[in-house]
């Protein structure tokens, strides 16, 4: 078990690589899948077509396979980033067609009686939208959202495919170097469980909070 | 076009005549004697009951081990002692099953009895000997330096520091690079075919791992890299076997030092390193 110091920094920096990604990629996917939501309600036919192609596109596309196309791909058009800031870039594209899907169930079970007597009462679509209908929406669906949020966790591990030094990678490098992947990757299964348990509750918490305001 | 269409095959078959007299004068007389048998319950035994050899290659390393996309035949040295392997416990070349060992898993294909035997460009290291045997080696080799062709910034090593470097998770230059060059940026891919896209798109300005999958790659991607500095360190390249399974360690010993003195390691090596690197290399001792 000595091995394992050695690579006590790599780990940690890791759990950080790791922590970030999930903090840039769910910030980032939580905008776009808001806004792709708000076009695929939206009565504009176009909006409402370029959400619903991007969705199918995106959603359908695995994320190692968008990962890949991303970090060598673009570069073959002259567009060259970070491999960090690819990841989470990439992470956001991914994601934020299933928060935008979460999202339009919870909009779904808004009553449209509710949107004609905020009409009636005078608000236009994007008061109405931003401040009953969307804290609703997300009032709903706060426990499925966490859902997206552990599965997105878990495909931060996806990073470490175009080297992005995340838990993965460190745990993999580690793994190799010392040629003991039952221990390490072991190690690595707790991690993500203790960080994927941490997120769970707090998602329960927040539900309940939510559940009593609605 | 009538007699093009005979004399062509013809033609062929002239040269493939040719070339096996000529290859079979040139192998030792073991290769038409039977096989050695061996004691019951030995590996070796359980190979020839099998009839086939089960080994762990890599498929995505030119020169070692390699799938080639247009034929899916198997290419490589690691390939070559295969079938040398396969020839001298079942009597014939075409007795290897291959299985696609990652850097990652060689030793739990060892571990569980997955593969008989690993030819993936293992390198020796201190970790690696605590959990399997190693035979050889086959193969002594240098971590080395691969640029961009139109690059003149980099002519040694110390000029590696405060540039992005490119190399796999796994490598030994992985290991050696901080020490060597604590300042280069160190990037870590899964696959070599990665960095070398990652170097030709700028994203790093050089590749550092051992000599011969450098040529490898230079050879893939024709024209685009050249090799600059001296070795960085040596690299053995062993045969990986289960630990404790001595009989079959010595055994595999015994076949390395009987293909290297009848010159079948020097026919191996000339097809594939020897074919981008012309050298008269001499077989390494057999020290594992």
């Amino acid at each position: 078990m000595s091995f394992i110091s050695g690579y006590i920094a790599d780990f940690s920096s890791g759990v950080m690589i790791t922590l970030e990604l999930t903090v840039l990629g769910w910030g980032g996917a939580l905008v776009l899948g808001t806004i792709l939501t708000a076009m695929r309600v939206s009565p504009i036919r176009t909006l409402n077509a370029a959400a619903a192609a991007y969705v199918t596109v995106f959603r359908n596309i695995p994320l190692p396979v968008q990962m890949v196309l991303f970090v060598f791909g673009l570069p073959l058009l002259g567009i060259q980033y970070s491999l960090f800031a690819s990841a989470a870039v990439v992470l956001v594209i991914y994601t934020a067609p299933f928060i935008s899907e979460t999202l339009r169930s919870g909009l779904n079970t808004i009553s449209t009686g509710e949107l004609e007597a905020l009409r009636a009462l005078g608000f236009g679509p994007r008061p109405a939208m931003q401040h009953l209908i969307l804290p609703q929406a997300f009032g709903t669906v706060i426990q499925p959202l966490g859902n997206v949020l552990i599965t997105m966790i878990k495909n931060t591990s996806v990073a470490a495919l175009v080297g992005v030094a995340d838990l993965t990678f460190a745990t993999n490098k580690a793994a190799v170097d010392e040629a003991q992947p039952f221990l390490i990757f072991g190690g690595a299964a707790i991690s993500y469980l203790v960080i994927g348990l941490l997120v769970g509750r707090l998602v329960s918490t927040l539900d309940r909070k939510a559940a009593f305001s609605r | 076009m009538k007699t093009i269409r005979i004399i062509a095959p013809l033609a062929i078959a002239a040269t493939l005549a040719l070339g096996t007299t000529g290859c079979g004068s040139s192998t030792a007389p073991a290769a038409s004697s039977p096989v050695e048998s061996f004691p019951a319950g030995t590996t070796m035994a359980k190979i020839q009951q099998r009839g086939k050899i089960v080994v762990g290659v890599k498929y995505d390393q030119p020169m070692f081990g390699v799938k080639n996309p247009v034929t899916g035949d198997m290419e490589g040295l690691d390939v070559e002692m295969a079938k040398l392997l396969a020839k001298d416990l079942t009597g014939s070349a075409d007795n290897v099953e291959y299985v696609e060992a990652v850097t990652a898993n060689r030793e739990a294909f060892l571990q569980q009895g997955k593969v008989d035997a690993i030819l993936a460009s293992y390198a020796v290291t201190d970790e690696r000997k605590k959990v399997v045997a190693f035979e050889g080696p086959y193969l002594e080799s240098g971590v080395s330096t691969m640029i961009r062709n139109d690059d003149s910034s980099i002519s040694n090593k110390d000029d590696l520091n405060g540039k992005p470097v490119c190399t796999t998770t796994g490598a030994r230059a992985a290991q050696l690079l901080p020490t060597l060059a604590p300042q280069a940026k160190l990037t870590l891919f899964g696959t070599y075919s990665e960095c070398a896209q990652a170097l030709k798109q700028k994203r790093v300005d050089a590749v550092v791992t051992n000599e011969s999958l450098l040529l490898g790659l230079m050879d893939q991607n024709k024209g685009d890299f050249k090799l600059v500095g001296d070795y960085m360190a040596s690299e053995e390249y062993a045969i990986g076997s289960a630990k404790d399974d001595t009989a079959w360690h010595d055994y595999l010993d015994g076949f390395l030092k009987k293909i290297e003195d009848s010159g079948e390691w020097k026919k191996a090596y000339d097809n594939t390193i020897g074919a981008v690197k012309p050298s008269d290399v001499t077989p390494p001792h057999i020290t594992l």
